[in-house]
């Protein structure tokens, strides 16, 4: 047998050896490594760590900002504004008025009719 | 080795974002692909070479415009990323002293031809060459066509191959 394998030519020998060579089966059977790819493109897929921390910091550093400038909407004129100031706000019902007298103090008066008052 | 039997299907489907059919395209290949990147990387890159190169292949699978070509077209891209660690691998650690003893045995002692050893001494793109027409029985078009080069160049490479391997080769009956 060896003497055949030995008679083929150097060519006809190396061609034979690549091919049982390179045809040997792979580590990983090809359902694993189907599975291996999948995995590898679903990980490439999900944002990685620092992405969703930065979106996170991202987020509520927005809210904070958004809270703020709800906060400065509702707050009382500023000191600049001329203390005694009287202000039209539609959420006042019909007789009342709101007087800031600085920043830090408001007058909330309701006027009535003698007859109203007494009902 | 598996074929390419009925890829246009599954090339289709995965193209439009299906992940079972571009699973079902790395199983029917990746026992052909692994030997081909063997060949050029050696036995332990050739699976990670061949990894990398479907990840590839899934990014770029839209811009593959007939779907019946997918087999040579993931061929391709197998072989040049094979070729592109080679040359990696060969700059990073050339071929030395400590890697190749001084008159490299091509057989063991049982007389079995080392693939590996003697693959190593030829140029990447000739290991290329040299497993498309001996393990895949590819032409030379065919083997130009994937390589992206001529036949007259696949010859030119097979022929060089062949010399060397000649050189370290036992000859007839020895």
């Amino acid at each position: 047998m060896k003497t055949m394998e030995n008679r083929r030519t150097p060519e006809d020998r190396f061609d034979a050896a690549l091919r049982a060579w390179a045809d040997r089966p792979p580590r990983l059977d090809p359902s694993a490594a189907a599975k291996a790819v999948a995995s590898r493109l679903g990980e490439r897929r999900r944002p990685p760590q620092h992405l969703a921390w930065a979106l996170a910091t991202a987020a509520a550093v927005a809210l904070g900002v958004a809270s703020l400038l709800m906060v400065r909407t509702a707050s009382p004129p500023q000191a600049s504004q001329q203390a005694g100031t009287v202000l039209a706000n539609p959420a006042l019902a019909e007789g009342q008025v709101l007087i800031w007298l600085d920043e830090h103090t408001s007058l909330h008066m309701t006027y009535a009719t003698p007859d109203a008052a007494a009902r | 080795m598996a074929g390419g039997g009925n890829d246009a299907g599954l090339v289709r489907a995965a193209q439009l974002g299906d992940d079972a059919a571009f699973s079902a395209l790395v199983e029917r290949h990746w026992h052909r692909l692994v030997g081909l990147a063997r060949s050029v990387v050696g036995d332990v890159d050739a699976e990670d070479v061949v990894q990398d190169a479907l990840i590839t292949a899934w990014d770029r699978l839209g811009d593959l415009r007939d779907p019946a070509a997918f087999r040579a077209w993931l061929t391709r891209s197998v072989a040049r990323a094979s070729v592109r660690r080679a040359r990696r691998r060969a700059w990073l650690r050339p071929l030395g002293p400590l890697d190749e003893p001084a008159a490299p045995g091509a057989e063991d002692r049982d007389g079995e031809i080392q693939v590996e050893q003697l693959l190593r001494r030829l140029a990447p793109r000739q290991r290329v060459v040299m497993h498309l027409t001996v393990v895949e029985g590819m032409s030379d078009s065919e083997i130009g066509e994937t390589m992206g080069i001529d036949a007259a160049s696949v010859r030119s490479h097979r022929r060089r191959a062949r010399k060397v391997l000649l050189r370290l080769l036992p000859g007839e009956g020895g």
